[in-house]
């Protein structure tokens, strides 16, 4: 196995997926050429060479596809993209992934932050934060999470009092990524105390580099550690609300259900499962039926995963995004993942489970920090649970 | 009725418990373990020693019941060491070994001063029934052994290492002192961040002069050990799916979400109902197996059968009690992520459970 190989999606290479039209099979030609570059493989390569743990913050390629204006394809030329369809984003993400470029930041700033921006932020919003994010010049965060709340996140206690023409924003957010590399973060609070817990809920785009924000780090399994952030008494304007108060409650549902399409989580399996398939075929365990009969199961799951994250960016592309089938795409996908990293492991063997800091890793110890990073799916962006109780409850109404 | 000292089971279940699950977990960063981790895990040994557990294996006392509780205790508590594969070369000595040095082996074995690691595999893909390859010399009447071998657990901390390899009429099981100036040990670092050594020897002098048994002999003797060893780590596995569950279950009652504890959810709890009962029931089938092996030593189809569903039930534990932690089961101070880690190795380790479904298959 080699970091530089780049899974294809089947079907893509010649040009199979039916739904792609002649420009967007082309953009995807870009698009790989992009990655199979020498310095952006170089790039790519000397990431997979950190040690466990080393955790990058800015990335040489984010800057690179930004000014391509590739980073937010989907956003308009002003603030840094190029107008196109999320067809062309969903393009640009699924290959980045497949060439093993870290995307985290990619969802966080560009997929999650910058787009609230971009559907409810202000002009001034916009035009200050956009084209740095665009540009893979700044990372923006995501503070929702506390301790005592994640899945019922209606209950946090994080609050924004009233304080002349603005707030004072005092409280813990706990388990954010990539804080301690990032400028401003979007920060849900409670602005309004009332019986009801979904009401009063404000998001607002908080300055971490303020006096009063203390970030520190909560050290995970996996390679890439959680924060928690204790933020005392920092003062914040208007010009700090995210698209309303008040409204922060809505624009999560909104906003989250509608960008939850599981095309991170399916192409980062799609690249795993690849590499677990180019290790049995190596091994030649691909031809014993007991490894080659999960594979190939494996592989149907994923391809079917796949098709519904596709199904879900052509939906939104067109304007009629369905909140319960991203639902299914975001369960669907990251289901796959705990079997995938355990059969991946009885392919590799204990082998595959040595990690980075040994000399003999396979493939620099990433089929480990796969495995470490593996719970991860079923947790982030919203729990399993959390997606079964959408489809329970507005796909088959079983609570009304 | 339970056939463990009550001494032993406190250690594991006790409030020792959560000191001793740390203790099989090494730096983040690669290196060797603190010292005081070192320290705690020689005086558990000790009193492993004390209590005589090693000395019932010697002297062939020890029950089928005792066998199966043991393993699991110590796998319930993630307890790290050479115990299981002591108590595995015990058996093999005290059935074949007939040299002065086999005989004197055992009684240090039996008082807890001598423990060995069991060294069958070449490579992490070797499934340690088919040990890997091994070279045997004897030029000036010594017989000497040479090869690698990977996964060797704890060989830092074993006297003897039992060599076990694949020969030309056989299998060798050779047994040479861990500080034989032909031994080279390197750590391995690996997801449960144990303590794994890679072993190169060369030309090392054999203990004795001899191997345990004729190379035509050990290939019955090592099917068997393999079985028996089967039983005891997927004994152990039960226990440490027990441990995650227990784990899991304490979380639950105390973590609250839409305000009730996550144990009121029906989900949340059926999900840990549903992995008692196949706890409940794997437990059963590796007891009996245990007393199988006594009258039939070759039912190797129950053993893999066993091991291959304690595997399966181990990792589902970790993971889906991981799961139901939330994000916190991920974070280090969360005993929960040593057992996600944990079972990954400990559900390879006597064969993947592909190899033994596939040598099931074969036995079916
Ligand atoms: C890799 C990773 C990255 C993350 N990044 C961020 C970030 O950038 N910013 C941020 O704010 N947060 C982040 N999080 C936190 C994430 O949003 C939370 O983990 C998630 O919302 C679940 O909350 P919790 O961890 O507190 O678990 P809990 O809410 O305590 O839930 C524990 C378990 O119980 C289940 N459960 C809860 N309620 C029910 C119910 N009613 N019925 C059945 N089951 C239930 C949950 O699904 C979960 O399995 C991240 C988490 C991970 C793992």
């Amino acid at each position: 196995m080699s970091t530089d190989t780049a899974s294809t999606p089947r079907g893509t290479a010649a040009d199979g997926d039916h739904w792609f039209t002649p420009e967007q099979h082309a953009f995807r030609r870009q698009v790989r050429e992009f990655f199979a570059e020498d310095r952006v493989r170089k790039a790519v390569d000397a990431l997979a060479e950190h040690a466990p743990r080393e955790e990058s913050g800015l990335l040489d390629v984010y800057r690179w596809l930004g000014e391509r204006g590739w980073l937010a394809a989907a956003w308009p030329r002003e603030y840094g993209g190029l107008g196109l369809s999320p067809v062309e984003a969903g393009i640009v993400l699924e290959e980045m992934i497949l060439h093993g470029v870290p995307e985290d930041q990619h969802v966080l700033s560009i997929d999650t932050v910058g787009q609230f921006l971009l559907e409810v932020g202000t002009p001034e919003q916009r035009d200050r934060h956009l084209p740095p994010l665009a540009r893979g010049e700044q990372i923006a965060t995501v503070l929702f999470s506390e301790p005592h709340c994640g899945s019922d996140l209606a209950a946090l206690r994080t609050a924004a009092v009233p304080d002349g023409d603005g707030w004072r924003l005092s409280g813990r957010k706990i388990y954010n990524q990539k804080s301690q590399f990032a400028e401003w973060a979007l920060c849900a609070a409670r602005t309004t105390d009332g019986p009801v817990k979904y009401h009063g809920i404000t998001l607002f785009l908080v300055p971490l580099r303020s006096p009063g924000i203390v970030i520190s780090p909560v050290w995970s399994m996996g390679d890439e550690r959680f924060n928690e952030i204790v933020i005392e008494d920092v003062r914040l304007t208007r010009d700090h609300i995210v698209g309303g108060i008040d409204q922060g409650w809505d624009l999560l549902n909104d906003m989250l259900l509608l960008e939850r399409t599981g095309m991170d989580f399916q192409a980062k399996l799609r690249r795993w499962l690849d590499s677990t398939i180019a290790d049995a075929r190596r091994t030649g365990r691909i031809r014993e039926p007991a490894y080659a009969q999960r594979l190939v199961d494996l592989d149907a799951r994923l391809e079917a995963g796949r098709a519904l994250a596709w199904r879900m960016v052509r939906a939104r592309a067109e304007g009629r995004a369905d909140p319960v089938a991203s639902a299914a795409a975001k369960w669907f996908v990251t289901q796959q993942s705990d079997e995938l990293v355990r059969f991946g492991s009885e392919v590799t063997g204990l082998d595959g489970l040595l990690s980075g800091w040994d000399a003999e890793a396979l493939d620099l110890g990433r089929p480990e920090s796969v495995y470490r990073q593996s719970p991860a799916h079923t947790l982030a962006s919203g729990t399993s649970e959390v997606m079964l109780h959408i489809i329970a409850a507005s796909g088959l109404e079983l609570f009304s | 009725m339970s056939a463990t000292p009550d001494e032993i089971t406190d250690l594991f279940t006790g409030e020792l418990s959560a000191t001793v699950r740390r203790m099989g977990d090494g730096p983040v960063a690669g290196g060797a373990p603190p010292e005081e981790l070192v320290q705690a895990r020689e005086a558990v040994w000790e009193m492993l020693g004390d209590l005589g557990l090693l000395h019932r294996v010697t002297d062939g006392t020890e029950t089928p019941q005792e066998l199966v509780e043991i393993a699991e205790l110590m796998g319930r508590s993630l307890y790290r060491s050479l115990y299981q594969d002591t108590a595995a070369a015990a058996e093999l000595i005290a059935a074949h070994g007939t040299a002065p040095a086999h005989r004197g082996l055992l009684d240090a074995i039996a008082d807890g001063s001598a423990a060995v690691a069991l060294a069958p595999r070449s490579a992490g893909t070797d499934d340690p029934a088919v040990p890997g390859a091994l070279r045997l010399s004897d030029a000036s009447g010594v017989l000497r052994v040479s090869g690698s071998r990977r996964f060797v657990p704890a060989a830092h901390e074993a006297e003897l290492l039992l060599v076990v390899g694949t020969v030309p009429d056989g299998i060798a099981l050779a047994l040479v002192p861990a500080d034989e100036p032909g031994v080279t040990l390197r750590r391995q670092y690996e997801i449960s961040r144990g303590d794994f050594h890679a072993v190169e020897l060369t030309e090392v002098p054999v203990l004795g002069g001899r191997l345990l048994t004729t190379p035509a002999q050990a290939v019955t003797a090592w099917r068997r050990t393999v079985a028996r060893t089967r039983v005891r780590q997927a004994a152990s596995l039960t226990g440490l799916a027990q441990g995650a569950l227990d784990l899991a279950v304490e979380r639950v009652k105390q973590r609250a979400q839409f305000d009730q504890p996550l144990a009121r959810h029906q989900t949340v709890a059926f999900t840990l109902a549903a992995l008692s009962a196949r706890i409940t029931a794997v437990r059963v089938l590796v007891e009996e197996t245990a007393h199988t092996l006594v009258q039939r030593p070759d039912d190797e189809l129950a053993a893999c059968q066993s091991l291959f569903l304690a595997a399966e039930l181990a990792r589902d534990c970790a993971a889906q009690s991981l799961h139901l932690h939330g994000a916190h089961g991920m974070t280090e101070d969360a005993d929960i992520q040593l057992f996600f880690r944990r079972a990954a190795v400990e559900a390879l380790l006597w064969g993947t459970p592909a190899q033994l479904r596939a040598s099931a298959a074969d036995l079916l």
